[in-house]
């Protein structure tokens, strides 16, 4: 009896420790339901959570490719620039923080202020894009209240040859966007492709690690080398500014191509602008006169309708041609030459420039000859350059021609061609009789612009083209309306033009012109050919190709064929230096 | 019975210790990975930079005309690209033909 009250307490304390281990395992059973809840069951919702807490995806952007010139040089590149953005609905005082970044960016406050508070919703604005390195460092030491501002990395374009090419080359837009030239017509491939990366952040958001989860190195873009030498560009650039100094036309344009390959290695513009500041640039600076302008051609296209005329066997080079003392009456139209001019053979019929010779010739072709050799020597379509905006030139559909158009075609009247198409064309003559399509990406890279097929098509035999450049061409430059073309050591061919001005409803516009003036060399194996075309010059009255182009094209001609190390001709030079030796004696 | 529990929390405190040790590691290493792609776009920046400051003291612009005008003095390079010089008939036809050209 004496241990029941002990078995009692020995009950009790039992009790006790069964209902505290009870508790205990309760306690531990229900936090282990909690953890299976939470480690298995919810798993993936709670980690996703921490997840999206912890980690964002950052785009990295590609560095767009350069753009180079046919030597390597640098036309176009790109350097990291990082530009400023803000989170309005953080900032609680536009004004007080308007004024900071206004007093470092070099911005109105009272613009910035307005800009801040009309946007006080939004999460994101910009205040300046790609900051330069002091900029930077002084927005760094202002006291911006926290996560309400950040910079974001981007990239700067920059063209270091400045206004040179700037027409081919285009540009490319606040947003990376490529506008104009080789920057909007190889924008894909020079742009490159984004990447992105997983990072985690701290809870303050600092970056602390770059996870190696779905990481995309972005791919940089491709470069895009260019068949043009910025020293021949530089050449017809500097001309161009010559003649809008001297002839203050509207506009002008200057072409450079090797007639052999269609490669282009200059393709001017004036009025130009500089890319690097295309805030200053007029409205009329932006277009590439060189493709995008038509005119009437005039006297440039007579030596492709003669050439055409005599492949077919409807001329003969001997003949000669009466062109009626300068006045001709074709149907109800009176055809006036500059010269009364009598008898003259088919090389004189292009040196003088004779436009009664030439609607001769088109009676004697007819209509449809004439559109066959304007067709086969490209007009009326586009060349297929690898620039954007390119004109394809007016060419009437034959139906469409009358009695007029027999004797203003072969006189380069009734039809519109870009300088590049007409420039295409002589190409053609110089190289022999093959149509070559001009070009101004060099296609040796081995890379996405894959080689464009050399289209070339046949026009004139070898021997009608050659004759063509040797005989009339050259003589226009020996004797005719070419001879401020003449270059020292080097026998050079060409053709020069003067035409009426266009007007919108589609008649002339009286005492403005069109100055050409095509020419190549060397005669026997031509290298180079160069078409300056000035755009109503307001001096000079008629402004004649021959007066206001030729200098200039055979200034940029004489510069190239030095700097290209065209041999010169021996014997001129040979026979220059005796003429010399025997003035001296 | 002491020997044989702190036996066992040795080797957990160990086991624990070098796992922190090859964690601080690898998060080490992968900084340093971090640095050095942060390192090679500077580099590669400043790279860019050089090069365009290079080709912009260099451009035809800039050297062409005081180059005609003999403002600028020429040295020919020792390996020069080309042997073949430059001829500028022009020149050459203002000389009497026993002038060197």
């Amino acid at each position: 009896m004496s241990n029941f009250p002990n078995n009692r307490e020995a009950v009790q304390n039992t009790a006790r420790a069964r209902l505290v281990v009870t508790i205990l395992g309760l306690g531990w059973l229900i936090l282990s339901a909690r953890l299976i809840q939470l480690q298995w069951v919810q798993r993936d919702k709670f980690a996703g959570k921490a997840e999206q807490q912890r980690e964002f995806v950052e785009e990295t952007s590609a560095r767009p490719g350069d753009i180079l010139d046919r030597q390597g040089r640098l036309l176009a590149t790109t350097l990291a620039a990082r530009s400023l953005y803000i989170v309005p609905v953080k900032i609680s005082d536009p004004r007080q923080v308007a004024e900071a970044l206004a007093s470092v960016l070099g911005l109105s406050p009272d613009s910035l202020t307005e800009k801040i508070a009309g946007n006080s919703q939004r999460q994101f604005l910009w205040i300046k894009r790609r900051l330069t390195e002091s900029e930077i460092a002084a927005v760094k030491q202002l006291s911006l209240p926290k996560g309400a501002w950040g910079f974001r990395d981007e990239y700067r374009r920059e063209y270091p040859q400045g206004v040179v090419a700037a027409q081919v080359i285009g540009l490319r837009d606040i947003d990376g966007v490529g506008r104009g030239g080789i920057e909007e017509r190889f924008d894909s491939t020079l742009r490159g492709q984004s990447g992105q990366r997983h990072v985690a952040r701290d809870s303050r958001g600092h970056v602390i690690e770059i996870l190696d989860k779905d990481q995309q190195r972005p791919v940089p873009g491709q470069n895009v080398r260019l068949t043009l030498d910025v020293v021949v560009q530089l050449y017809a650039e500097r001309e161009l500014d010559q003649v809008m100094k001297e002839w203050q036309p509207e506009s002008c344009s200057a072409i450079v191509i090797d007639p052999t390959n269609g490669d282009i290695l200059a393709m001017a513009t004036r009025p130009t602008f500089d890319p690097n500041r295309p805030q200053e640039a007029s409205p009329e600076s932006w277009k590439n006169r060189a493709i995008a302008d038509i005119y009437e051609p005039g006297s440039t296209f007579k030596p492709i309708i003669v050439s055409y005329g005599l492949d077919q066997g409807i001329l003969q080079r001997e003949e000669t041609f009466h062109c009626q003392n300068g006045e001709y009456r074709m149907g109800r139209r009176v055809l006036h030459d500059h010269h009364r001019y009598g008898v003259l053979s088919l090389t004189d019929v292009l040196v003088k420039s004779s436009n009664i010779g030439m609607a001769k010739i088109g009676e004697r072709m007819g209509n449809e000859q004439l559109e066959k050799a304007s067709t086969l020597f490209g007009f009326g379509r586009k060349t297929g350059i690898e620039l954007p905006g390119e004109q394809p030139g007016i060419l009437r559909p034959l139906k469409q021609w009358t009695s007029y158009s027999t004797g203003s075609i072969p006189m380069g009247h009734e039809i519109a061609t870009t300088p590049l198409q007409l420039i295409t064309a002589h190409a053609a003559l110089a190289n022999g009789g093959e149509l070559v399509r001009p070009r101004i990406v060099l296609h040796d890279q081995q890379d996405s612009i894959s080689a464009l097929s050399r289209m070339t098509t046949p026009t004139v035999s070898r021997d009608t083209a050659q004759w063509i450049i040797e005989h009339p061409m050259q003589e226009v430059v020996v004797r005719g309306t070419g001879k401020k073309a003449r270059i020292p050591g080097y026998q050079v061919f060409g053709k020069t033009g003067t035409a009426q001005c266009l007007s919108a409803d589609g008649g002339y516009v009286h005492g403005k012109y069109i100055s050409s003036f095509v020419c190549g060399a060397p005669v026997e194996s031509p290298r180079l050919l160069t078409l300056v075309v000035v755009n109503q010059s307001s001096v000079g009255g008629e402004t004649f190709g021959g007066k206001v182009a030729a200098p200039a094209a055979a200034n940029i001609l004489r510069q190239a064929l030095v700097y290209l190390r065209i041999s010169p001709d021996e014997q001129l030079i040979r026979a220059a230096a005796n003429w010399k030796d025997d003035e001296l004696e | 019975m002491f020997f044989r529990f702190g036996s066992v929390l040795s080797l957990i405190v160990l086991i624990a210790l070098t796992g922190t040790a090859i964690e601080k590691q690898i998060l080490q290493l992968k900084r340093a990975i971090t640095h050095q792609q942060y390192r090679l776009d500077v580099l590669l920046d400043s790279h860019v930079r050089l090069r365009l400051e290079a080709q912009r003291l260099g451009t035809p612009a800039s050297l062409l005309g005081p180059l005609e005008r003999g403002e600028l003095p020429l040295e020919r390079p020792k390996k020069p690209h080309r042997t073949d010089l430059r001829r500028n008939p022009s020149n050459e036809m203002n000389q009497p033909s026993g002038t060197p050209g």
